[in-house]
């Protein structure tokens, strides 16, 4: 009964002395005391299951709420993302429209020579790479390194005069996006020391 | 508070979950990918890599890569499926003094929970990267075929990996769960089929709805311990390496070696 008189601790020195003759006559009582009976000073026992039962009340309000809002938060959030992905190729698209224009317009030159496409390919080329390092999209080209699993894929074993476990010959460069590997560059490998 | 997370630690691939909302949720890896490649190597450096990273330098390493090691989990070294087994991989399998079959890379004897464990490591890790705070608890699922060593090495490799595992749930259940086969009412029988990278299996399984609850019940198991996904792949290169050798006169499998070193020199 002692832990119920602690949430009263507003009024301590009050509920010091009489708790006890307090006890004894509450157990008797057996309508719930309201407003008119109320007050004094001295929480009874119907007065404290009263505002327990509204703080329980309200807990339980607030909770429904917060529950709401977090099923509200991941409805956002899903259109959010579903967004994101419709929209999220938008920006690297417009930078693409140049290259397309390039191709279309190399491809719609009548009489053109092996010199001209060459040298047109070779304007694209470099529009596109512009748009890749707009994007952080960077090459993963590592001839004569060693060897990186995270980074390279091992597509055979080699003999090479290369040391051991070194990118022999890279056939495929990889890329990355930041700071993810989109696709890994495919290589061959010299063969490891024998063991 | 504590999520709890669910684990497909497949032969070929594994995959993480968290329910969010009463919805699962797939997690993604650190590269980005819903799936994990169940590989796991140990390299020169003495480095072990998990997953993607492992799978891509298996040509170089192939005695020091181990893949399907869900098929020695639990089992004796005299089995027939791990007699079966040392037949068809590059790594080798060895008797444990307690007679169960253990592999041994550079020259580390080591038993496969602890292979496991690496890759459930590598899946908590994505679970505790996506949630932001740490992860303890796991359900893993298993073949409903396994027999109660397999279940117990499964539970071993969580445990080394710092998961308790509240559950061992049978696989069809699982899938069978997750297409809703408990929200509908009365009793039905249901044949999941589960094609996966490295295996092939059919259960039955009866659902009976008691009191309200309903319960699963695996009647029957069977499949193909050697047949996946990979399977498929092997045969589609094998028939486009064979029509192209016919339509060129090139085989693919010869010069894809042949042709490597002499490029090289070419650019050099």
């Amino acid at each position: 009964m002692q832990n119920i008189q602690d949430p009263q601790s507003d009024q301590p020195e009050l509920t010091a002395d009489k708790t006890n003759t307090e006890k004894t006559s509450t157990e008797d009582t057996t309508t719930l005391s309201t407003a008119e009976s109320a007050v004094e000073t001295m929480p009874s026992l119907e007065q404290l299951l009263k505002k327990a039962e509204l703080d329980a009340a309200e807990h339980h309000d607030a909770w429904l709420r917060a529950k709401a809002d977090s099923e509200n938060i991941r409805k956002r959030a899903q259109i959010d993302i579903a967004n994101a992905h419709k929209y999220a190729t938008e920006n690297f698209s417009t930078e693409l429209l140049t290259v397309m224009d390039s191709l279309e317009a190399a491809l719609a030159v009548e009489n053109a020579t092996v010199e001209n496409f060459k040298s047109g390919m070779e304007l694209t080329l470099k529009q596109l790479s512009t748009a890749f390092d707009k994007f952080n999209i960077k090459v993963i080209n590592p001839n004569e390194e060693k060897f990186d699993p995270h980074q390279h894929e091992a597509m055979c074993t080699v003999d090479s005069e290369l040391a051991p476990n070194t990118v022999v010959h890279v056939m495929q460069k990889g890329y990355i996006l930041n700071d993810r590997v989109i696709r890994p560059a495919l290589v061959t490998v010299s063969k490891a020391k024998e063991t | 508070m504590a999520k709890i997370i669910g684990i497909d630690l497949g032969t070929t691939n594994s995959c993480v979950s968290v329910m969010e909302s009463s919805k699962p949720k797939v997690i993604e890896n650190s590269e980005g990918t819903r799936t994990t490649p169940s590989i796991v190597a140990y390299t020169e450096d003495g480095e072990i890599l998990v997953g993607a990273s492992a799978k891509r330098q298996a040509v170089t390493n192939p005695k020091n890569t181990l893949f399907a090691v869900k098929r020695l989990i639990g089992r004796r070294f005299n089995e027939e499926m791990v007699q079966k087994d040392i037949k068809m991989v590059p790594y080798k399998i060895i008797k444990a003094d307690n007679n169960d079959a253990w592999v041994e890379v550079r020259d580390q004897k080591i038993a496969p929970p602890e292979i496991s464990a690496q890759v459930l490591i590598k899946m908590k890790k994505t679970a505790e990267d996506y949630l932001g705070e740490p992860v303890t608890d796991a359900v893993i699922t298993v073949p409903a075929y396994f027999n109660d060593s397999q279940r117990q090495a499964t539970k071993d490799a969580g445990r080394i990996a710092g998961l308790e595992v509240k559950r061992i749930i049978n696989e069809p259940t699982a899938a069978a769960l997750a297409f809703g086969m408990d929200k509908k009412e009365g009793n039905r029988t249901v044949a999941v089929y589960d094609l996966g990278g490295g295996t092939f299996d059919i259960s039955i399984i009866d659902i009976a709805e008691v009191e309200g609850e309903h319960q699963f019940e695996v009647l029957a198991t069977n499949g193909d311990t050697f047949l996946g996904g990979e399977d498929f792949d092997l045969r589609v290169i094998e028939y486009l390496v064979a029509e192209f050798k016919k339509e060129s006169g090139i085989d693919l499998k010869k010069d894809m070696l042949a042709l490597a070193p002499e490029r090289l020199s070419r650019e050099s």
